[in-house]
């Protein structure tokens, strides 16, 4: 499964950059991120409730960043194992300044799902990979507003 | 009293198993102590096993062990293969996964909940390694390697020169030629796999209860994994299995795996696998890729053939593999007159589940280019298909006919029984029908097959997978020996035991009736007894369910032990009675003189001297009544140094005729009519016969249309329920018209060939030429299945496309 | 395949059931005929830990007639919708719509609520709703509220219902006048989930001109997808060859479906224009009539 979109950040690139890169709002971007630690420099461990409604399964995950390119661009790679199989993401992010207010956040993902829910999933599964990395972004977007707000 | 073989008598069995009385695995009991086994299976196609952490697992109340593959290696060691290739295959994956699906660890407790709550927590360290799926990139030099130790991904290759072909192809008018590909589907019995494995530490003696069905030559294989004398392996089938075409010969990794866990964990075992199992890790048909070349003349005759197959065996390469490759090899040919035939095969492996045994096994991957390719070299000379299959069937003074490969047709009347397909179709009228369908706004088509339909396996056809040299060097195999054992008790009742077994398919019925004939007592009367106890049943290797080997060969084996039975009682009998043996005949329970019938012995009083009173008994004779029979066909011989190989014992023929309409819209397939001519000789129970025939061709249609075990490019595996795994069901049932003709093979004593997994091998391609014919007028070119909607959609589009563009 | 350890409860009335929706937050959840959830559940992707068991409340099993209006309890079983007279009289798209959804089997299990909840973006009664117009009660300890078909469903399985609340009625207007409609899918086998389905209902006048119509599509997004675009167009037209073609290119242009191994996405935005186009076509024949 892989897909694209973009969207515009209603702050500017340093700012955008900053709070992309902050564990705190990673986990609170990353839906049914229960639990975030730092293991090393730019790589995290996570306890992932991931699915939709109420077909949802527990992953072990591991959270890497990577390849980043100050204030321009970085890979996010996202590894679970669980009940329900495995699931290895990885996104690019790439950040474009627009203006002072305004910054165009563009990605691409790869995901792969393996096990249970590969297996018997398939019919929703890009579907809803989709959804969940839309919802990433989605509630990334509001954050930075709520930053902007509280500043 | 009247003769039942060949009468349409209802089954024994259907009592008890419309009752909820029958016997499956599930419904024996359990030794007591017995804990259950849940296991955890690879959720990556190809990996390395870095580490397996079970702490937690364990420490769940009700978790007796668990084991991993490092934990079986003193007790087992790799499966026996019939290839060359050093291929090492244990029940559960020791430092590799090579499939989605592939047991890892396994979970022993006190009942099935609790096993699968232990397996959510054994965590397992994988690092992921670059999967190969697709068949001919697994033959590439830089293509991953499943088994590095191998060097490549082959697992068997050989080549095959019959007759001149080099010469036929100089001499054709034309070379029709196309790549085919066959896709990877399955058998789904209702009833899963299940066992229940116990291991006697004093005896050092496995005992086994499975829905195994053979064949029992597997018995010895399993034993060398184990490494035990094979009697110290006893393997107890139940009286029912619910199901099986052929999928079931693969529970044996299953079966070891499960008493290597009985004696690891202490305790006797219980698994039943389930659904999502079934599909991703117990067995599967083949999917095959074949380059298909016909040298042909103008008038449509073929001269001869090259095939390329290319056999995808899934991650390991197991027994009865590579026997998909070679288990039609002396019907390639089909039912045509081709002397000159070049055959290259390939067995590989990829990261896809091990294949198998499946109905019509190695038919459908056969009959799929073959029969699609002589409707193409019909569509290029212009040439009616009806005439360029004619052209090239058998002829019916040709039998005994004998195969360039070395196959030998024992018996047929192949344009006979596609000449009643066509009239039953009523062929000559196709073009009206194309006509009305075209005013409704419908592709309209029809596809025809003929194909031969081998039963009864030669044992030694798999030996084909070596070279002559090889061969050489190891003893030859042959035959296809069948056991059964009849007894009659004090009272002269009969019992009847059979090693055939069943998974369905009435073979107690049949026994009966064949016995009833041979002895004179009305079936109702006769009891057989269908579990096999490798410890007490009479078997041999080749004993088992598959290949459709009951009606020529299970069945032989029960009549001559009848006759020695019957033998025996007249010999009494004309002790007694001071008369000549060849006199006297059974009727209606008595021994009669056939010159003068007041002459006359109760058959129970022959039966009862030979319990009741033995010193009765003329000199030599031994008391009791327990005639056991083994019987081989003398024509399966062991391959010859040209690898000439009579693969199968009898040959029926089938012949098809369906009619299709295609929506160009939606690319929805319609069958109107499936219309079917069989000819297995000598029918046994026509009841039974359409009853298999329904199910073998419904099964054949889920091939074509339907049925797919889809992994994606990277070998994750998709079709894990029914959901995406789609079995024909009762509304996707066609109109079915079957008929038939009966010329009795030669060969058996009953003139019976066995039959049921003939439209299993021509449905696809029959189908496939149906819809072909409908998608003419696009001209495009169906060369893989299952004929979903979206493929004909995409084939159209395609068409439409090119057509655009040639237009500008 | 057996489902992970839960408790079970088994409530007599609706007030006890939502009593026990409320004490079990996100941890409970309703089961009704469970043709959806059990299977789930023995595959262990879901994993709820209390199960609230509303078959026993009898009170939610109901098909009534009121004016303009089939109100239906959310315990219904689907074969009982399928076979009503009331229901084939007044909502007869619904009765269209029910014989696709699984075998009989199962439709004598499901419910008509269950398969609103479970809300599959190709299931057959939340396309029927949303193309009459119909909505549903929402029940709480607190309240009852009622929800349009527009705003019921929110993503793939996922509704407007909270974990505290219980689906109970499903309301269904009458339409008034000249009105037909038609349910149609393309699935692999008879039962199957739909690759692509559509329903559309509408009403003409005297002048077979088009007064109201709802056109929806199944399997093209994670909701049943109302094309309003469309629907605005054909307001107070006669169905002509040319308007069905526009209709086809809206379809095209709204509509985002997935692919996945039974048909790809651009064979789904194919389907999803002709089975528009055949719906429209077949209800404003029926409506005309």
């Amino acid at each position: 499964m892989n897909g694209e979109g973009s969207l515009t950040l209603e702050a500017g690139l340093q700012q955008s950059w900053d709070i992309l890169l902050d564990p705190n709002v990673l986990q609170k971007c990353i839906m049914g991120c229960n639990k975030l630690t730092q293991v090393e420099e730019n790589k995290y461990k996570a306890e992932l409730a991931i699915g939709i409604a109420a077909v949802k399964g527990k992953y072990e995950s591991t959270i890497e960043i990577a390849d980043i390119e100050n204030l321009k661009s970085y890979k996010l790679i996202v590894k679970g194992e669980g009940g329900p199989g495995n699931v290895e993401a990885t996104g690019v992010i790439h950040l474009e300044h627009q203006d002072e207010n305004q910054t165009l956040l563009s990605y691409t993902y790869e995901a792969e799902v393996g096990g249970k829910v590969a297996m018997v999933g398939q019919r929703m599964l890009s579907g809803v990979a989709k959804l969940i990395i839309q919802d990433f972004f989605k509630k990334f977007g509001k954050e930075l507003k709520n930053i902007e707000k509280s500043a | 009293m009247e003769k039942v073989i060949g009468q349409a008598v209802t089954r024994v069995e259907d009592g008890r198993l419309l009752t909820g009385q029958g016997k499956y695995i599930d419904d024996i009991g359990t030794p007591a102590n017995t804990a259950h086994i849940a296991i955890l299976r690879s959720t990556y196609p190809h990996a390395k096993i870095i580490s397996i952490d079970t702490s937690e697992a364990l420490k769940l109340r009700g978790v007796k062990g668990i084991v991993t593959g490092k934990d079986i290696l003193p007790y087992v060691q790799p499966f026996s293969v019939g290839v060359s290739a050093p291929v090492k295959y244990y029940p559960m994956a020791i430092d590799k996964v090579r499939y989605v699906g592939e047991p890892v660890a396994v979970v022993v407790a006190k009942n099935r909940y609790i096993a699968e709550d232990a397996l959510e927590k054994i965590k397992v360290v994988y690092e992921s390694l670059t999967p190969i799926v697709d068949i001919e990139k697994s033959l590439e030099e830089d293509a991953p390697l499943l088994h590095e130790h191998i060097g490549s991904n082959i697992a068997n290759h050989r080549t095959f020169h019959y007759g001149k072909v080099d010469e036929a192809f100089e001499e054709a008018d034309r070379i029709v030629k196309h790549k085919f590909h066959f896709p990877k589907y399955s058998a789904t019995p209702v009833e899963t796999y299940g066992m229940i494995a116990q291991y006697e530490e004093s005896s050092n003696q496995y005992t086994i209860h499975a829905n195994f069905h053979g064949p029992f030559v597997i018995q010895s294989v399993m034993a060398g994994a184990l490494k035990i004398p094979s009697n110290r392996l006893r393997i107890i089938v139940p009286k029912d299995i619910g199901g099986s075409y052929g999928i079931k010969a693969g529970t044996y990794p299953y079966i070891v795996l499960c008493a290597v866990v009985s004696r690891m964990v202490g305790c006797p075992v219980k698994w039943i696998e389930d659904r999502q199992e079934h599909l991703s890790a117990s067995s599967s048909g083949t999917d095959r890729v074949t380059y298909i070349e016909a040298a042909v003349k103008e008038d449509g005759k073929v001269l001869g053939l090259k095939m390329k197959l290319i056999d995808n065996v899934g991650a390991y390469i197991r027994a009865p593999e590579p026997a998909c490759l070679y288990r039609t090899h002396a019907n390639s040919t089909g039912a045509y007159d081709i002397p000159n035939l070049m055959i290259d095969a390939y067995a590989i492996m990829t990261n896809k589940l091990p294949t198998g045994l499946i109905r019509g096994y190695g038919g459908q991957e056969l009959y799929f280019p073959l029969e699609r390719i002589m409707q193409e070299i019909a569509h290029q000379l212009q040439l009616d298909p009806a005439d360029v299959l004619r052209r090239n069937l058998i002829k019916k003074e040709q039998f005994p006919y004998q195969t360039a490969s070395g196959g030998i047709y024992d018996s047929g009347d192949y344009e006979k029984g596609f000449e009643l397909a066509l009239d039953m179709g009523n062929y000559k009228e196709i073009e009206q029908k194309r006509e009305d369908a075209r005013q409704r706004g419908k592709l309209f088509g029809v596809g025809l097959a003929c194909i031969v339909e081998p039963s009864g396996s030669n044992m030694g056809y798999i030996t084909i997978a070596l070279t002559p040299e090889e061969r050489a060097s190891s003893l030859p195999k042959s035959g296809c020996a069948e056991a059964a054992t009849i007894s009659m008790d004090p009272m002269g009742c009969v019992n009847v035991r059979i090693s055939t077994t069943p998974s369905g398919q009435g073979h107690e019925t049949v026994s009966a009736q064949i016995v009833s004939d041979v002895l004179g007592i009305p079936r109702e009367q006769i009891n057989v007894v269908a579990e096999l106890d490798t410890s007490t049943s009479a078997w041999s290797i080749a004993s088992g369910s598959y290949s459709s080997r009951f009606a020529s060969l299970g069945s032989s084996a029960v009549f001559y032990a009848a006759h020695k039975v019957r033998k025996k009682l007249i010999k009494i009998a004309a002790y007694h009675l001071q008369a000549d043996e060849d006199d006297l005949t059974i009727e209606n329970g008595s021994i009669v003189s056939k010159k003068d019938p007041s002459i006359k012995y109760s058959m129970k009083r022959a039966a009862g001297s030979a319990h009741w009173n033995p010193l009765s008994l003329p000199d030599g004779m031994e008391p009791g009544i327990y005639e056991t029979y083994y019987y081989t066909a003398k024509v399966a011989e062991p391959p010859d140094e040209n690898d000439l190989v009579n693969s199968s014992v009898t040959y029926g023929f089938v012949a098809d005729m369906v009619t299709v309409e295609v929506d160009p819209d939606t690319g929805e397939v319609q069958i109107i009519d499936y219309f079917t001519v069989h000819d297995a000789g000598k029918l046994l129970n026509p009841l039974i016969v359409d009853g298999q025939i329904y199910g073998g061709l419904v099964h054949g249609l889920g091939g074509a249309m339907y049925e797919e075990l889809a992994y994606d490019e990277k070998g994750q595996f998709l079709t894990g329920s029914f959901m995406d795994y789609l079995c024909p069901t009762a509304p996707e049932i066609p109109n079915i018209t079957i008929k038939h003709i009966e010329t009795p093979s030669p060969l058996t004593p009953l003139g019976a060939k066995g039959l049921g997994e003939g439209n299993t091998m021509s449905a696809p391609a029959v189908i496939a030429n149906a819809v072909n014919d409908a998608l003419k007028p696009y001209g495009v070119m169906i060369d893989t299945l299952p004929l979903s909607p979206n493929r004909i959609w995409n084939l159209l589009n395609q068409a439409k496309e090119k057509k655009g563009a040639n237009q500008v | 395949m057996k489902p992970a350890k839960f408790d079970y409860y088994c409530p007599k009335t609706v007030d006890e059931a939502l009593t026990l929706l409320e004490e079990s937050g996100f941890d409970g959840k309703i089961i009704a005929g469970g043709q959806s959830l059990v299977p789930i559940m023995n595959m262990r992707l879901s994993t709820p830990d209390c199960l609230i068991d509303i078959n026993r409340l009898q009170d939610l099993d109901f098909i009534d007639y009121e004016e303009g209006l089939v109100k239906i309890g959310t315990l219904t079983r689907q074969n009982r919708v399928e076979t009503s007279d009331l229901i084939r009289q007044h909502i007869g798209l619904l009765s269209e719509a029910v014989p696709f959804i699984g075998h009989v089997q199962t439709r004598n299990r499901g419910t008509i609520g269950g398969s609103l909840v479970h809300a599959d973006p190709t299931a057959e009664i939340p396309l029927a709703l949303m193309t009459m117009g119909g909505s549903v009660h929402i029940a709480s300890t607190d309240e009852v509220r009622t929800v349009n078909a527009e705003d019921f469903f929110v993503t793939y399985l996922t509704t407007d219902v909270m974990p505290t609340e219980l689906l109970t009625e499903i309301h269904i207007p009458i339409w008034e006048g000249r009105v037909g409609y038609s349910f149609q899918e393309i699935s692999r086998r008879h039962g199957d989930f739909a690759l692509v389905a559509s329903a559309c209902q509408l009403s003409v006048d005297d002048q077979n001109r088009i007064s109201n119509a709802r056109l929806v599509l199944g399997g093209v997004e994670s909701v049943p997808l109302l094309v309003t675009e469309a629907n605005e167009l054909l307001q107070g037209e006669r169905l002509t060859d040319s308007l069905l073609d526009k209709v086809a290119s809206i379809v095209s242009k709204v509509i985002e479906p997935e692919s996945d191994l039974h048909a790809s996405a651009d064979y789904r935005r194919h389907l999803a224009q002709s089975l528009a186009k055949r719906t429209l076509q077949e209800a404003y024949v029926k409506a005309g009539r």
